[in-house]
């Protein structure tokens, strides 16, 4: 192993930045470091360490497949359950839409099965009702037949008298 | 097929999920990688363990990698790792102070490297932890200069001044060993 790199121009480098006698002794330098450190050497690490490496990477790569399926399968059963939620809002759209119908089904029975008769009584009474109104909006309505009305206005007419005596 | 092609066709199967390319592409990158954070660490356990962390990201991160260099990437990766380790160790450090130092101490005596090793691990440790990582970066990452100031967003004449004194530092600190 060398302090260099193949396709470093060392020369080219230096000359921007030191004088040549200078750039000389920097590779020299270089030189006796690289001389030193190839005497010292790393034993490198041990054939145990590299296979613990290749054992834990290999731990951690099938573990990174497991959990992009844990991310998938949580996804998974969310389409399902959103599957499952949406089928079940159209049926029961379904659902409402038949009990509508039956619903005014059975409102239109009710109306049509014996009861007619009693409508039209009923309508009767309402136009009855209203003809007394109108009655006694035009002041046709017979008051003076009812006596507690009479006793009323005499009370009324009394006290007004009464009044005026002091 | 060219080297590049390869690495390409790796890349490309990772980036799938594909178990046998993680496989190819740790042990393409292993070593070089075990040997960055050994370097400055100083530490063979942690230095496994920052390995693991590495591998485990990469799963991770692959997809997002859409650059042209891999390695300028990898090793991009890996300072971040370590630089998350400093932070953690310098939260440690805060509260069991005393304690970490005794047990730096202990591993520090537990190095499996020479003699010339373990005084060059020493002094590595002696540099600031920028500079360390930076001359490891080109070493282990194998990056030019301007790989360098890449993934550190700064200029080249910075990392060019930091490399060089760096490196006389350590040719300083480590004395007739250097020659």
């Amino acid at each position: 192993m060398k302090m260099s790199n193949e396709n470093e121009n060392l020369d080219e480098l230096f000359s921007n930045f030191y004088a040549e006698q200078e750039a000389d002794e920097f590779k020299n330098d270089l030189n006796s470091f690289d001389k030193m450190l190839g005497r010292c050497s790393t034993s490198g690490p041990l054939a145990e360490t590299i296979d613990s490496i290749k054992d834990t990477v290999a731990f951690k790569l099938s573990s990174r497949r497991h959990n992009k399926y844990a991310v998938l399968r949580p996804a998974a059963v969310a389409a399902i359950v959103l599957l499952i939620a949406f089928a079940g809002l159209k049926m029961n759209s379904r659902q409402d839409s038949t009990t509508e119908i039956a619903k005014s089904d059975v409102t239109y029975t009710l109306f049509d099965e014996g009861e007619t008769s009693q409508l039209a009584s009923l309508t009767e009474q309402i136009e009855q009702i209203e003809d007394a109104l109108l009655s006694v909006r035009l002041d046709e309505y017979d008051t003076y037949t009812d006596d507690s009305y009479l006793e009323l206005e005499m009370e009324l007419s009394e006290i007004n008298g009464n009044f005026w005596k002091g | 097929m060219s080297e590049t092609e390869k690495l390409n066709e790796i890349i490309s199967g990772c980036k799938q999920g594909n178990n046998e390319a993680f496989s190819k592409l740790i042990d393409l990158y292993s070593d070089r990688c075990y040997g960055y954070f050994y370097r400055l660490t100083g530490d063979a356990n942690i230095a496994n363990d920052l390995l693991s962390d590495l591998f485990l990201r990469l799963v991770e991160r692959i997809s997002s990698f859409k650059g042209s260099s891999f390695n300028n990437w990898i090793f991009t990766v890996a300072s971040n790792i370590f630089r998350d380790y400093l932070r953690q160790k310098y939260r440690r450090q805060k509260l069991i102070n005393g304690k970490i130092e005794e047990l730096q101490h202990k591993t520090t005596a537990r190095q499996p490297d020479n003699k010339l090793a373990d005084k060059l691990q020493e002094n590595i440790a002696r540099l600031d932890a920028d500079s360390a990582e930076l001359i490891m970066l080109r070493y282990y990452g194998q990056l030019s200069f301007k790989e360098l100031a890449e993934v550190r967003k700064v200029p080249v004449g910075t990392v060019l001044s930091k490399v060089h004194r760096s490196i006389k530092r350590l040719k300083e600190l480590m004395g007739n060993e250097n020659e």
